[in-house]
């Protein structure tokens, strides 16, 4: 944000048209994205690459109508959030493994145990944090993966800070219940 | 014995810092896309702020005037067709929609299931969810089928999840919401709540293709 000197600057200078703005935008945020969107999809760079792109995309036509009620890397993740979500719902991403595919996918037991065990962790807590709510899912994902915080949440989401933390409850409650070891 | 994880285990699992770097051209290649329409205003905004000075007061009223009436027209505009949820209209972007009609889905957004006085309490529950469900009307167009449905159970603040996922028929939905009430009356077991909420999350595919996506989650 070199020449803008804070996020109102920048915004009158987006709305001013002004490509600078634009690039300084891109800068000040994209690395943030990326890294949402790495977590979303299980650490698949170059997919997460992708839906980096395709969410500004999406965020290019959709600027007229950011209110500034948030900041625009919150506005950013909601975009980057529902582009994941979009890109996972094609029912071609819902189809099972096939056999034959199964069988190739390389068995790294019983060598990296430990990191195999932590790597599924990881991934069973993504999952449930997919299957969350779409009410809950965005406020895990912003504030834990994103950092955001409750107050700039709740700015966002337009209810109190209070809302968002018992809506986070609510969802570690949620994420309690799918996580439960046998 | 089951074991769930505590909310500190949770906040430190999700919070584990995991920060990789972007592709080096990743920028590059974003600001190449940054569409020219955004530039439209650039040269008239900036000229108008270098002029601002020596515009005349009556062209300011005329403006001022002007910018009354866009507004007032904005605000009738709003009142008539409020503002589409900028979040939805995103999330379908890219996607086929198809009207309502045509895939006819008629599920209570959310509803309220109660004990039966009288009776064992888990036959009563279940009778009263089967009861709903019965009233539930499953997409109806030929070629639509079912790509995921989740059916939630929320005593309170917790919540009991049965998700299937796959291309299904709408006949073939009855063994999976089956399977869900069946374990959802598990959760009314173990509950001593004489209220329950449910609400369901279903996604609906057509020839392969993700054409409408609904969710009645609790707002």
């Amino acid at each position: 944000m070199t020449a803008y000197r804070d996020e109102a600057s920048l915004l009158a200078g987006l709305r001013a048209g002004e490509r600078a703005a634009a690039e300084a935008m891109v800068d000040a945020t994209y690395r943030l994205v990326f890294a949402l969107l790495c977590r979303l999809s299980g650490g698949d760079r170059d997919l997460a690459a992708d839906l980096t792109q395709e969410t500004y995309r999406r965020a290019w036509p959709a600027l007229g109508s950011f209110d500034g009620r948030s900041r625009l890397s919150t506005w950013l993740y909601r975009i980057a959030t529902n582009t994941y979500l979009n890109h996972v719902r094609r029912p071609r991403l819902l189809a099972p493994l096939e056999e034959e595919l199964a069988a190739i996918v390389p068995d790294r037991s019983p060598r990296q145990d430990e990191e195999a065990i932590a790597r599924q962790g990881e991934e069973r807590l993504r999952l449930a944090v997919l299957a969350l709510p779409e009410a809950l899912r965005f406020l895990v994902v912003a504030h834990f993966w994103g950092e955001v915080p409750v107050r700039e949440l709740a700015a966002a989401e337009g209810v109190s800070q209070v809302a968002v933390r018992k809506r986070l409850h609510r969802a570690f409650a949620v994420l309690r219940q799918m996580l439960e070891e046998p | 014995m089951t074991r769930r994880p505590t909310d500190d285990e949770l906040r430190r699992r999700l919070s584990t810092p995991a920060v990789p770097e972007p592709p080096a051209d990743l920028a590059a290649r974003i600001k190449a896309e940054i569409p020219g329409e955004l530039l439209a205003g650039a040269p008239a905004a900036a000229a108008s702020r270098s002029r601002q000075h020596f515009v005349p007061v009556s062209l300011r009223l005329m403006a001022a005037s002007l910018l009354l009436g866009i507004g007032v027209g904005w605000v009738g505009a709003n009142f008539v067709r409020p503002p589409a949820d900028l979040a939805r209209d995103i999330a379908l972007d890219g996607v086929l929609t198809i009207p309502f009609e045509p895939v006819e889905v008629l599920v209570p957004p959310r509803w309220q299931a109660e004990r039966h006085p009288g009776r064992a309490a888990r036959d009563a529950c279940l009778a009263c969810l089967q009861e709903q469900v019965r009233l539930w009307r499953f997409p109806a167009a030929a070629g639509v089928s079912v790509v995921r449905l989740t059916l939630f159970v929320d005593p309170h603040d917790r919540l009991h999840r049965t998700t299937v996922e796959g291309a299904l028929a709408p006949a073939a939905l009855e063994t999976p919401l089956e399977r869900g009430l069946e374990a959802a009356r598990g959760c009314f077991d173990a509950r001593a709540e004489a209220r329950f909420t449910v609400f369901i999350e279903f996604v609906v595919g057509s020839d392969g293709k993700v054409v409408w996506v609904e969710a009645t989650a609790p707002r």
